[in-house]
């Protein structure tokens, strides 16, 4: 079957569902107006089941709201889809089930109450693999990795163990467990792509080229590593900085250095920037820009499906910081900056 | 028996002191299906006993791990009911906390061991491959002045970024061995940066190997004394199992009276948002059947006295869609319930279809399957494995008596059909009329499913739908009126006004009726009706014709027999008979399981999807089992 008859359907599904995205216009104006005025907002971004004027929401209740939206997407993707496309699509969905992993390991290794836990975690409804409740029963770490190495997580669980076992940080373990799914992700990207255009590839490695470069410069101007273990905590994949660059950059001896260093078109993106955080923010409007270009212009391909989810995802992060900041009743420019628009004035 | 039992809404009050004594008596008598009392929550807006739920799952968790841990099976034995104070249920959590960290330790003892286990494997794997290691080892076992020297193994998987990495601080990596995942490296590099490599190998999962000194000379010894360890580690397992067996028998007795106590609690924590309450009053809601209202009255009597009000009323309109289902059926059609409810729930007022699916099916299977000794066999092996099919027993040997029904009218015995006479005759002398048969079958059928219909839509207050839908009184009149027009034109030839009008009233009924309910624009009305109207065409028309599989199965099985036969006359007398026989074991084993599957399509496709919503709620009263459903 050819790709267009195999990606028919969504292809017009997404094209149908790209105009609930927020374009920049409509998000200045969800930012500027008051309180309970946004709702026609919301209907033409399919927001239903928000209420942003209630204020005594739990912060967990809002992100629950907003990860169910962004599941019931992938449904109607997945349910599209079959072999290696729909496992990168499920995979890519279960981003948001590390992050419960991710809490749950942090939760318990620093002795957290069960409620407390569970109060940061999200329900992934249909896509759910991780016995939640087995483990927020359990009583101890040592339990809680037995309990986890019995699931399909088991390889994080042995790596918890060793980081428990050594005291380390806990930071390591969360670099492992996302260098452990980015690289599942490039896996799983390669494997759905076909063809000779790679749009998929450039997609994803290009979310791994910031992730790389944001810890790269993380790892050795700020938790000062190694050169050899800031190399060795980064993601064997990428799109324009290889194992070679990354390799090169991770050698060099000041945040400045690494910037100049870098090639095209990220020396020209990045100058000026000071801290890893502006890096964070202008690469991640770079991948932005790079997924409207793949849903814009990209035909009958599953790259346009993951570029939809990546804006949508944008817009559902960039709706909580502007309902979160206009609970806290935070300035107009503040929230602006908090969502990456251009401040004025 | 044909429709569920008739609900009662019930509101159970009580003092909130004697609410879980409540609830252990609405389980004990097992005839209470809790459901949220939304109406009240604003007049009640506790809920109450938040704590004692939560103390509730903790308990239950520990118990089940511990059970789970010592390989305990719960033997059960119903609790007298008795009240279990917050202050009790704290005390039973506490040491169920207790033994369940003695059974822990021991969980993390015997992975530990495990992991020991493995590690001197790994070890007398290394022993056995530092032939392959090109360099001294004495040089490597000593430490040195210059060269910082690290054996061990790593995740193969981490190897070649390990080696990059390792490279980036002056360093080597060479792989020597591979065994089960992990590879076994050296990594070497000049002094002065051991900090920074035992991060890196850190990061990659390192385990190291260390060399003790006499291996390079006697490395027989160094054999022993891993063998040595490794029987060091069988003994620690044993010891870990004695104290899972010493666990299992100093608590086994309290650990049960655990979960006796637990089931207690079970009932108030299930019910969850049906007890709603305020200040010291409580109030419990949920349905239960009018008929066994009597003795939960009476059951409360006894065991709250008269600290009780208990109301009851009618379901109301709008609550129908929300009321449980319970339907009472004698044991031998349980398994013909279960094929119902594989497919539905009935809902609370439609026709309960088990009775008609039991005996359709059964006709059909036997038409579709006659033969006398077939049949035999089939009853005979229900019976022999009746502890394995266990409660499908009575459906099989059903199956089974249909066929050797049907097998004495075709007159067929394990495909002979001279044996015995048959008593009507053998299908394949006359298809024609099976197939005659077979749709008049199929006809009947259709018409007793849309009345079914009709009949649902009537208890459902849906009038219309019931009088002018395309499965209501106008779509029935329309299907008879295709009937009466099709067999006019074939006996008669005739096809006149009068057949005419009988097939185009109706359906102008059933076309005008979705013309009035449908609220579209005039175009899309326009398509959709004209679809609607096609479609109740098509599937009446198809539904019928599907139904002359039962002829076609019945000549099917006959045309088998032949083929049997064609091939057994083809060899001696061993091989004829030997043929014979698995020719009949393959009928029965390949053509009854055809034939009950398509059965059961007939049934779910051409009846249920035509009468039986099948999305009811199933009645799940409050016991004093232990739920596993019963879950935060």
């Amino acid at each position: 079957m050819g790709a267009v008859a195999r990606y028919a359907y969504l292809h017009s599904r997404v094209s149908a569902m790209s105009v609930r995205l927020l374009s920049e216009d409509r998000l200045r104006s969800l930012v500027e107006l008051a309180p309970g005025q946004e709702g026609d907002i919301f209907q033409s971004a399919a927001l239903t089941g928000l209420h942003p004027d209630e204020p005594s929401e739990p912060p967990s209740s809002l992100e629950q709201r907003l990860i169910t939206l962004l599941m019931a997407d992938f449904v109607i993707f997945v349910r599209a889809l079959s072999g290696p496309a729909r496992e990168f699509l499920l995979y890519l969905a279960y981003r948001f089930e590390l992050s419960n992993l991710k809490a749950i390991l942090r939760g318990k290794m620093t002795g957290q109450s069960m409620l407390a836990i569970r109060d940061q975690l999200v329900d992934m409804g249909p896509f759910a693999r991780l016995p939640v409740e087995d483990l927020l029963r359990t009583d101890d770490v040592a339990e809680m990795l037995r309990r986890l190495e019995r699931t399909p997580f088991a390889d994080i669980a042995r790596e918890a163990r060793r980081i428990f076992d050594e005291h380390r940080d806990l930071f390591s373990l969360d670099a492992a467990v996302d260098r452990r799914y980015f690289a599942g992700l490039w896996q799983r990207a390669v494997k759905a792509e076909r063809g000779r255009a790679r749009p998929l590839r450039s997609l994803v490695g290009g979310n791994i080229d910031r992730f790389n470069l944001v810890w790269l410069l993380r790892y050795r101007f700020a938790y000062q590593l190694s050169p050899a273990e800031t190399y060795y905590l980064l993601i064997p994949a990428g799109h324009r900085l290889d194992s070679r660059k990354l390799l090169a950059l991770s050698q060099l001896g000041s945040f400045d250095e690494v910037i100049e260093r870098l090639p095209p078109p990220f020396a020209a993106w990045l100058e000026g920037a000071k801290t890893a955080f502006d890096v964070a923010s202008i690469l991640d409007r770079a991948g932005w820009r790079e997924a409207q270009t793949v849903l814009r212009y990209g035909l009958f391909n599953l790259a346009r499906v993951a570029a939809y989810l990546m804006l949508r995802d944008r817009d559902l992060r960039q709706l909580r910081a502007v309902i979160k900041g206009k609970r806290m009743q935070m300035s107009t420019a503040l929230i602006r900056e908090a969502v990456s628009l251009p401040v004025e004035g | 028996m044909f429709r569920p039992l008739s609900m009662q809404r019930i509101a159970l009050q009580v003092l909130n002191d004697e609410a879980a004594l409540a609830a252990q008596c609405l389980a004990e008598a097992g005839v209470f299906n809790p459901e949220t009392a939304q109406s009240w929550a604003e007049r009640l807006p506790e809920v109450p006993g938040e704590s004692y739920r939560e103390l509730y799952h903790s308990a239950r968790s520990r118990l089940e791990k511990t059970l789970e841990h010592c390989s305990l099976r719960r033997e059960w034995t119903p609790p007298e009911p008795r009240q279990v104070s917050e202050r009790e249920l704290a005390e039973l959590d506490r040491w169920l906390y207790d033994v369940w960290m003695l059974c822990s330790r021991c969980q993390e003892g015997l992975r530990r061991i495990e992991e020991q286990k493995k590690h001197i494997d790994q070890l007398l794997k290394t022993l056995d491959n530092f032939a392959a290691l090109d360099i001294d080892l004495g040089l490597l076992a000593s430490s040195k002045r210059f060269l910082d020297v690290h054996i061990g193994m790593v995740p193969a998987e981490n190897v070649s970024r390990l080696r990059q990495a390792v490279g980036l601080a002056g360093y080597t990596l060479t792989p020597f061995l591979h065994h089960e995942g992990m590879e076994h490296v050296v990594v070497a590099g000049l002094r002065g940066r051991e900090m920074e490599i035992r991060h890196v190998l850190q990061a990659a999962g390192w385990h190291s190997a260390t060399i003790p000194p006499e291996l390079h000379d006697r490395p027989e010894k160094v054999r022993r004394e891993l063998e040595r360890r490794a029987e060091r580690v069988v003994e620690e397992t044993d010891a870990q199992c004695q104290l899972i067996e010493t666990t299992q028998k100093e608590f086994i007795d309290k650990l049960m009276a655990a979960a006796r106590t637990l089931a207690l609690v079970a009932p108030y924590v299930e019910l969850g948002d049906a007890l709603r309450g305020r200040g010291g009053l409580v109030l419990i809601s949920g349905w239960a059947p009018k008929e066994d209202l009597p003795r939960l009255r009476a059951r409360l009597q006894a065991r709250l006295g008269g600290r009780f009000v208990l109301t009851v009323r009618d379901p109301l309109p709008q609550e129908r869609g929300r009321v449980p289902s319970l339907i009472r059926h004698p044991r031998w059609l349980m398994p013909f319930a279960e094929l119902v409810r594989n497919y539905g729930v009935p809902r609370y007022g439609e026709i309960d279809p088990t009775w008609l699916f039991a005996l359709t099916f059964v006709a059909m299977f036997g038409m579709m399957f006659g033969d006398i000794g077939q049949g035999a066999v089939i009853v005979a092996a229900a019976w022999l494995l009746r502890r394995r099919v266990r409660k499908f027993t009575p459906f099989i040997v059903a199956a089974g008596l249909s066929s050797t029904i049907f097998g004495a009218l075709y007159g067929s015995f394990f495909g002979f059909e001279h044996v015995f006479a048959a008593v009507w005759m053998s299908p394949l002398t006359d298809p024609v009329r099976m197939l005659k048969l077979a749709f008049y079958w199929g006809a009947g059928f259709i018409l007793v499913a849309t009345l079914l219909t009709v009949y649902n839509r009537v208890t459902e207050g849906r009038y219309g739908e019931a009088l002018f839908g395309g499965k209501g009184i106008a779509g029935i009149l329309f299907y008879l009126g295709l009937l009466y027009g099709g067999w006019r034109s074939i006996e008669a030839g005739v096809f006149g006004a009068f057949e005419s009008a009988g097939i185009v009233i109706p359906l102008a009924l059933v076309l005008g009726y979705h013309w009035h309910r449908y609220r579209a624009p005039f175009a899309e009305r326009v398509l959709v009706v004209f679809i609607e109207g096609f479609e109740t065409l098509i599937s009446y028309f198809s539904n019928t014709l599907s139904f002359l599989r039962v002829a076609a199965f019945s000549l099917n099985h006959v045309a088998l027999a032949i083929a049997v036969f064609t091939l057994a006359n083809m060899m001696q007398t061993a091989g004829h008979w030997i043929t014979i026989v698995l020719g009949n074991v393959f009928i029965l084993v390949l053509e009854g399981a055809i034939v009950a599957i398509q059965a059961l399509r007939l049934e779910y496709y051409e009846g249920f999807s035509r009468f039986f919503g099948g999305d009811g709620h199933e009645f799940r009263p409050l016991t004093l089992m232990w739920a596993a459903t019963a879950k935060p």
